[in-house]
């Protein structure tokens, strides 16, 4: 176990620093850099001299080769700085430090919810297959991953101004938005990230509704199960011990990749229901070649993905004896 | 004393409801177990036997459904039970099943769960019916592995199913479903995925353990050899219905089913092939399941069909003989001929 650990660390950090080359490198793919785009986006008015464009160049360090760019930026990225956001002139460790928690804030809760939810409706819609609970949950399921999560936002949004006096999107009431932290402050922050948590997990319980029931409905009709029954042990009793321990480990397996398609995949999502996370700063980032923020935010996506997988493969070992490392 | 029956079945029917039809399994099948016997059921693949014992069990799988007929079990205490009236997950059928009734299946691979050790699962018997502590359970779970004869009890309780070979995956079954004393062990064919010297050491096993527990054995099978190194008396189950019962002598040597009859003659022998004899096979295979067959179920497949009788009308089981009872017409006109006659030619 402990090899296989200090193994799998040392083949993250490979995988992490390959990562961030490709991710670095691809944002650089499309013609122009930031400058570029920056000009195009005030050129309107002013004129801009060719030389003001060469000291811009010069003062972000674009008229570098590409690797040397690359080299200086990672060397300060693994002293802990992340440089600069072109763009709005901050630091990207401010962005993300001001960004993080609060996508982790709902990210997290999100995933707890997502497991919460799907894991006992695939249970009961297995166990009680085509019965009229399980077809309910089934249509619902089918709609939650039919619609697209944003959209399903601007519908609950909706209702929800329209029928309960909730706010139009963002984290707080506009009474707290700028007030400091209090009780209050986060009683309100909670109400509007119990929507947000809804919207965002609902085509993940919808999937992972779906697989659990799958993964069930296989292992329900597995011998195993009918000599436990044999056994006289009472239904549910050993259907929570047998069939739901061997069909949840593949559910499980899939929590590494959850939290960061949470974090990366909800974008349009969080910017329907402008909601301060990671999710539109990356997309603006990547929109406007900012680059040193956007190879960050890929960069912290990418750790978080490969923790995560390593959290599942563990988690995999530790319910299928059978997984040997 | 030993002639009040331990477990009597009486005209039981299990049927499948499914989309496409009715599915009648086991059909109106009767059998009758004393205390201490072995009693085999023998018959082909689909022919309801492993419903029957799962129907005694009361672990027919949805969407089967024990429709009518009795299986009155006498408990230790002298009482009798009608397992058949017991709701299928209520606490007396519970308490019955695993813990006086047990049962072993087919396939030692799957039939242990992949993901709990050995001991785990046997001790969770022990721990439901016998109310053990977890390290009561235990040490009783290394008991019941010694008593299978399993090498190294103390190491293989704490290992899962997939380091353990077929045979020993076997011995923990057979632990499993004798640790808690059962008066009536149910094997549905517990030796057929097992290589032949392993089946002859696990079917020697359960002699043996049946000779100390005095417990009685139905023990479901195709395999005729089985039959006659393991049981007493036989039960030959066709499409549901038992179509001929007796001492296993008097069905081997002195058959009187025409379907008993090509049973045995379809295993093959030493020297046929030399003598010019050829295999004989059954001939004709299991009718759709979804038909509903008036005259004997049999007949189809039957050289002896009359073509009249034996289409219209379905014979009762009736007595032959001592012990010995059979669903045929014709059963007595039919003169036929048994192994050992058959062996000698």
């Amino acid at each position: 176990m402990g090899s296989y650990i200090v193994r799998r660390v040392l083949q993250m950090i490979l995988v992490v620093f390959i990562i961030s080359m490709v991710a670095f490198f691809v944002i650089q793919l499309p013609p122009g850099d930031f400058v570029t785009s920056y000009v195009s986006s005030i050129a309107a008015g002013d004129r801009i001299t060719q030389d003001a464009i060469l000291a811009l160049r010069q003062q972000f360090g674009l008229d570098e080769p590409l690797l040397m760019q690359y080299f200086r930026w990672i060397t300060n990225v693994l002293q802990g700085n992340f440089g600069l956001s072109f763009q709005l002139q901050r630091t990207v460790g401010d962005l993300l430090a001001e960004r993080l928690p609060l996508t982790l804030a709902i990210t997290i809760p999100t995933t707890i919810f997502v497991y919460a939810v799907a894991i006992p409706i695939g249970i009961y819609s297995a166990v009680k297959q085509y019965s009229v609970g399980d077809y309910l949950f089934t249509f619902v399921g089918f709609i939650g991953l039919a619609i697209p999560n944003f959209l399903l936002g601007i519908v609950l949004i909706y209702l929800s101004t329209r029928y309960f006096g909730g706010n139009v999107g963002g984290l707080f009431s506009p009474e707290f938005e700028n007030a400091p932290w209090s009780v209050a402050r986060v009683l309100d922050m909670s109400r509007n990230m119990a929507l947000a948590i809804i919207i965002i997990g609902t085509s993940g319980t919808a999937a992972t509704m779906r697989v659990m029931r799958g993964m069930l409905l296989d292992e329900l009709s597995q011998a195993y199960v009918e000599t436990a029954r044999a056994k006289g042990l009472s239904e549910w009793r050993l259907i929570m011990k047998y069939p739901v321990r061997v069909a949840v480990s593949p559910v499980l397996s899939t929590v590494g990749f959850t939290l960061p398609a949470m974090i990366s995949g909800t974008e349009i999502t969080a910017t329907v229901l402008n909601l301060p996370t990671t999710g539109p700063l990356l997309l603006n980032a990547v929109k406007s070649q900012d680059m040193f923020l956007a190879a960050s935010i890929i960069l912290i996506l990418s750790v978080l993905t490969v923790i995560g997988t390593f959290i599942s493969d563990l988690l995999l070992v530790w319910a299928d004896p059978r997984i040997r490392l | 004393m030993a002639d009040t029956p331990l477990l009597k079945v009486e005209d039981l029917c299990t049927h499948y409801h499914l989309p496409q039809g009715t599915v009648r399994a086991v059909d109106g099948a009767s059998l009758s177990v004393k205390p201490g016997q072995t009693v085999g059921i023998v018959g082909e693949s689909g022919c309801g036997k492993s419903v029957m014992l799962r129907s005694i069990l009361r672990i027919v799988p949805r969407p089967g459904r024990i429709e009518s007929g009795r299986i009155l079990y006498a408990r230790a205490d002298g009482q009798v039970t009608d397992l058949a009236a017991l709701d299928q997950d209520g606490r007396a059928a519970r308490a019955i099943r695993g813990a006086e009734i047990s049962m072993i299946f087919q396939e030692p691979m799957t039939s242990l769960s992949p993901v709990h050790t050995i001991g785990d699962q046997i001790g969770e018997a022990l721990i439901l019916h016998r109310d053990l502590s977890r390290k009561a359970a235990r040490a009783e779970t290394v008991a019941a592995l010694d008593r299978v004869a399993m090498p190294r009890a103390e190491r293989i309780v704490d290992m899962y199913p997939h380091e353990i070979s077929g045979g020993m995956r076997q011995r923990a079954m057979i632990a499993m479903a004798l640790c808690c004393g059962p008066r009536l062990l149910m094997a549905d064919e517990p030796t057929t995925a097992l290589d032949v010297t392993t089946q002859a050491q696990i079917l020697a096993l359960m002699r043996r353990l049946q000779e100390e527990d005095g417990m009685a054995i139905v023990f479901v099978t195709h395999d005729l050899g089985v039959v006659a190194q393991m049981t007493e008396f036989v039960v030959i189950m066709y499409l549901g219905r038992v179509v001929e019962t007796g001492p296993v002598r008097d069905i081997y040597y002195r058959p009187k089913h025409p379907y008993t009859h090509a049973l045995l003659h379809s295993i093959p022998k030493l020297g046929q092939r030399r003598a010019g004899a050829r295999l004989q096979s059954v001939k004709g295979g299991l009718p759709d399941p979804y038909l509903t067959m008036t005259g004997c179920p049999f007949a189809p497949r039957c050289p002896h069909n009359d073509g009249d009788r034996c289409e219209r009308e379905a014979p009762a089981l009736r007595s032959v003989g001592a012990a010995q009872e059979v669903r045929c017409h014709y059963a007595e006109r039919l003169d036929l001929q048994g192994v050992r006659k058959a062996v000698t030619a």
